[in-house]
């Protein structure tokens, strides 16, 4: 076993030891944890039979099993960099409802949460709904 | 809806964000004939107390989240009262009240849902030479992206009626909302016409607004948006 093997296979078992903390505190489920730890082992058998990638980059067409790990990153990258950025704008579509309705509420307060204004009329065409 | 509006029906939703030097002088200008909302868009300066000082009612935002969230925060309080009409309108005094007026005209004959203040079919004054190239290519991507071609696309000066307001909700936050409340207008098949109004350009509101160069970030935000929903 080289140098490199032993490095990246203890680093791959302390993430899969942070995994499994995580899921025995209740902060990532179940699903979630054996979907981590089978990437994981993933790498961890690219690390200890790298042939074992050039024979699987063959089948797919693709001549080095170095190029297949980086082609899979990359798209791996890829998609968690989408579902970061979809995460973002939910949360921040998230955070302005909450400002506006605070806003508002505290507006309605500073008036002694009375109903709407005296010198609003009446509804001539039906309230709009929000 | 043929009579004359009245005050108690229209309201002029003033986005402020560090507004402080010019509001009160905005607000006060609006507010000898109209009913004024201030949405203080978590200003760090005095621009909500000044506003109020001023006659304006004012919501503040505790964070800073955009103009698009602070204008969707005025709409959203005028739908909860049922304001006939509201017209949203510039903090940085680039404005002018004297055309209020004329946005509320074609909503009040009945001709319109919404009204656009252009500036290029009425009055600019000192504006940068390269501003109005970009304020043009907005124009052209307005005319792309939507199909309908407007001769001032990003003009903060604009009225909408009840039903107009109440059908749009405005989900971008910062600058690119101008180009999504003009989606959602031809969406929902509302009647738009364009009304002439004067916009002038001062060193406070040229320091203070948008440059030149954040065009491409409002792009960038209205196409996320379009992509993401």
């Amino acid at each position: 076993m080289t140098l490199f093997q032993i490095i990246a296979l203890v680093l791959i078992a302390v993430v899969i030891t942070l995994v499994v903390s995580s899921w025995r505190r209740k902060r990532i489920t179940g699903v979630a944890a054996a979907a981590w730890i089978l990437l994981w082992s993933m790498a961890a058998g690219a690390v200890l039979m790298p042939d074992a990638t050039s024979a699987v980059a063959r089948a797919m067409s693709i001549t080095r099993g170095a190029d297949l790990v980086f082609y899979m990153y990359i798209l791996g990258s890829a998609a968690g960099v989408f579902l970061l950025v979809l995460r973002i704008r939910k949360l921040e579509i998230a955070l302005t409802a909450v400002v506006r309705e605070l806003a508002l509420v505290a507006e309605s307060r500073g008036r002694g949460g009375e109903p709407p204004e005296p010198d609003a009329p009446a509804t001539r065409s039906g309230d709009v709904p929000e | 809806m043929a009579a004359a509006l009245e005050r108690n029906e229209v309201l002029v939703i003033i986005p402020a964000y560090n507004e402080e030097s010019v509001i009160g002088e905005v607000v006060s200008s609006v507010c000898s004939r109209w009913n004024v909302l201030v949405v203080d868009d978590g200003s760090a300066d005095e621009t909500a107390s000044r506003a109020a000082r001023a006659g304006a009612r004012v919501l503040r935002h505790c964070v800073n989240r955009g103009q698009g969230a602070a204008l969707e925060t005025g709409l959203t309080y005028a739908r909860r009262r049922g304001y006939e009409v509201v017209v949203t309108f510039d903090a940085d005094g680039q404005h002018s009240a004297d055309d209020i007026s004329s946005l509320l005209e074609p909503i009040r004959s009945g001709r319109a849902d919404v009204v656009l203040g252009s500036r290029f079919m009425g009055s600019v004054r000192d504006m940068p030479r390269f501003r109005r190239v970009v304020l043009k290519g907005a124009i052209l991507f307005t005319w792309a992206a939507a199909g309908v071609r407007l001769t001032d696309a990003h003009n903060g000066l604009r009225a909408l009626s009840r039903q107009a307001y109440g059908r749009v909700r405005l989900r971008l936050d910062r600058m690119a909302y101008a180009s999504e409340l003009i989606d959602q207008i031809l969406s929902t098949r509302l009647r738009i016409e364009e009304v002439p109004v004067s916009v002038t350009y001062t060193g406070y509101s040229l320091r203070k607004g948008q440059r030149n160069r954040d065009a491409i970030k409002v792009l960038l935000e209205y196409l996320l948006g379009r992509l993401l929903g």
